[in-house]
């Protein structure tokens, strides 16, 4: 048996309409919508394939206010067994690391049981592909980031093989590892549809199951703020650079010759 | 682990193309930032590099850094990788020396062992900075664009050591430096086998592949206001006149063109000579790529785009329309 935590995180999908808390410098994330971060679709698309193929059993973790509770519903009716909301008023503020250590904790003393770790590349509003690698790091364990396939997944001496893509060296590398493994799937357009079925199925049998701090017994001062070694000291407005603009009033085609002429005299390409 | 030197340092991690074993440009462009902040801090500037003394002598000849780490690891063949392996590597010899700051390229391997030594460390991490500066308690703080909320946000990292930061610079030539480099070689054991091997490594260049935006002295850009079908024509135009092509953040979360073309704040930084930008309408997370470029011209559908007043030149047109005279012109 295949034992998959899947990460996933809710984002803002228009990151505008979120307002900065001046005194703590961090998103306000009351009161406004969320939704599943798009690059967590080909994470789940993987572990579905995984339950195909090897009867694996998908347990979504997230840690989110609980408003996020319907999104999670959601990834049950995309066709995930379970998941677990892990939410507490103390972790608000968190940084990376420790949300990394929140998330951490909960694979260690609520899920206990898990073979592979399954993230999505980044969080398509804050980017920084942090977080699997974290959470791998504080759990011991390997990780490889932009992992696009898995090839094989031996579950008698539990060993996998992974491929990778490292797009800014047009490399692709394939690895064998020994589970537990730490992964993040390259992020990809896609999309799985939710069954409001299975949907309607994870709130009546309660799939989601809600994880506080009463549980975990984190120390206060390794989550939230105080157990964030960032600190946001100042957010200025940012006024981009403006230039005096000429209005090129021609017909397209004379356009086109202009900028033709234009390339000429700047187009040396450099190497 | 050799004697502990008391003097603190910015070191910066050194990543390396692995397999031909040359040093990434991206690893030696963000030394500006990291001499200026050695200064402020008084700091002296080191090098770290895992597995490979060949690199390691390349860095050192550059004559940028007080000292490079040759880092080696016990019964490990150069050209062997596996990104857990390397992040340790870093993790100890962070633990052994008295690095203030370290410092990461923004290249993938570097973005994938970054914050695994973060967290190994209980320190804090910061990705993709602009800047870095010391402000007037003597703290380092990062300056990190946030462009979806249009603001630059100030980070810093108080009472931890090291703090890490990786940091997307502009590529550049490096000059070399007039310092007497010294190579100090740490050999590191292995405590336990590894758990992951890399088993293969294949180069996939695409011959016919599109001029990458740092690339060119001219650069086209493509933005939402440009359709698939044109993406693609304007990529063989591109290749045919020698030209860079960039995109939009928009145009790459589609899967319209690689991230390896993404320009601006969470990807490349260029300054071309001329930047065409069309359909892109100018929001700050794109134009804060090109906003160093000498000319900008714009072809946009509405006047009232934000890219009107950031550019050099401006031509109100479909840039669909533009495009396809474009192609009838240069591919005949």
């Amino acid at each position: 048996m295949l034992n998959v935590v899947l990460l996933v995180k809710t984002v803002v999908p228009v990151v505008s309409t979120v307002k900065v808390d001046e005194k703590t410098g961090t998103l306000v994330r009351e009161g406004v919508p969320t939704t599943l971060n798009p690059w967590d679709y080909a994470a789940i698309e993987l572990c579905l394939r995984l339950k195909q193929e090897y009867g694996a059993h998908v347990v979504a973790v997230s840690m989110a206010p609980p408003f996020a509770k319907d999104v999670l519903d959601d990834v049950v009716g995309m066709g995930i067994d379970e998941a677990i909301l892990v939410s507490d008023r103390a972790f608000a503020g968190s940084d990376t690391l420790a949300t990394a250590y929140v998330l951490a904790e909960t694979l260690r003393k609520v899920v206990q049981k898990f073979d592979l770790v399954v993230a999505g590349q980044e969080a398509a509003d804050s980017v920084t592909s942090h977080v699997p690698a974290q959470v791998a790091a504080l759990l011991d364990l390997p990780y490889l980031y932009y992992v696009t396939n898995i090839t094989h997944c031996n579950l008698v001496d539990k060993t996998i093989r992974v491929e990778r893509v490292l797009e800014d060296e047009n490399r692709v590398e394939e690895y064998e590892a020994k589970l537990p493994l730490v992964i993040s799937v390259a992020k990809r357009q896609t999309y799985v549809p939710v069954s409001p079925a299975r949907k309607l199925m994870s709130k009546i049998e309660k799939k989601v199951q809600i994880v506080t701090n009463r549980e975990l017994g984190l120390s206060t001062d390794k989550v939230g703020l105080a157990g964030s070694p960032t600190r946001v000291v100042k957010v200025e407005n940012y006024v981009p650079p403006q230039r005096a603009c000429t209005v090129v009033d021609k017909p397209l085609r004379e356009v086109v010759e202009w900028l033709l002429e234009l390339i000429r005299q700047h187009g040396r390409q450099a190497q | 682990m050799g004697d502990r030197h008391s003097e603190m340092s910015v070191l910066v991690y050194i990543d390396y193309d692995i397999d031909r074993k040359l040093v990434r440009r991206e690893s030696l462009s963000l030394i500006h930032v990291a001499q200026s902040l050695t200064e402020s801090l008084r700091v002296s500037l080191e090098g770290l590099v895992v597995n490979s003394p060949r690199v390691a002598k390349q860095v050192a000849d550059l004559g940028l850094f007080t000292r490079i780490y040759d880092v080696q690891i016990e019964n490990l063949r150069e050209g062997v990788y596996d990104p857990v392996t390397y992040a340790e590597a870093v993790t100890e010899v962070c633990r052994a020396r008295d690095v203030a700051v370290l410092l990461f390229p923004t290249t993938l391997r570097s973005r994938e062992i970054a914050p695994y030594v973060a967290a190994r460390l209980s320190t804090g991490i910061v990705a993709d900075v602009s800047n870095l500066y010391v402000d007037e308690k003597g703290e380092v703080i990062s300056v990190k664009p946030s462009f979806g909320e249009n603001v630059l946000a100030h980070i810093s990292i108080p009472g931890r050591r090291p703090k890490i930061f990786t940091v997307r610079t502009y590529l550049t030539e490096v000059t070399k430096g007039d310092k007497r480099t010294e190579i100090e070689s740490i050999v590191l054991k292995r405590t336990d086998s590894p758990r992951m091997t890399r088993t293969r490594s294949v180069n996939i260049e695409d011959p016919d592949t599109a001029i990458l935006p740092e690339r060119s002295t001219v650069v086209i850009g493509v933005g939402a206001g440009v359709l698939p079908e044109n993406i693609k024509l304007l990529r063989e135009v591109a290749r045919r006149m020698g030209i860079g092509l960039a995109a939009t953040k928009k145009v790459t979360d589609r899967g319209l063109l690689p991230d390896k073309f993404l320009v601006g704040e969470s990807g490349k930084l260029i300054r071309p000579r001329l930047y065409i930008a069309l359909g892109i309408s100018g929001a700050p997370q794109h134009m804060t790529g090109v906003k160093e470029s000498k000319i900008i011209v714009a072809v946009n559908i509405s006047e009232k785009a934000p890219i009107v007043k950031q550019c050099d030149y401006f031509v109100r047109a479909d840039a669909n329309e533009l495009i396809r005279l474009l192609v009838e012109r240069v591919l005949g």
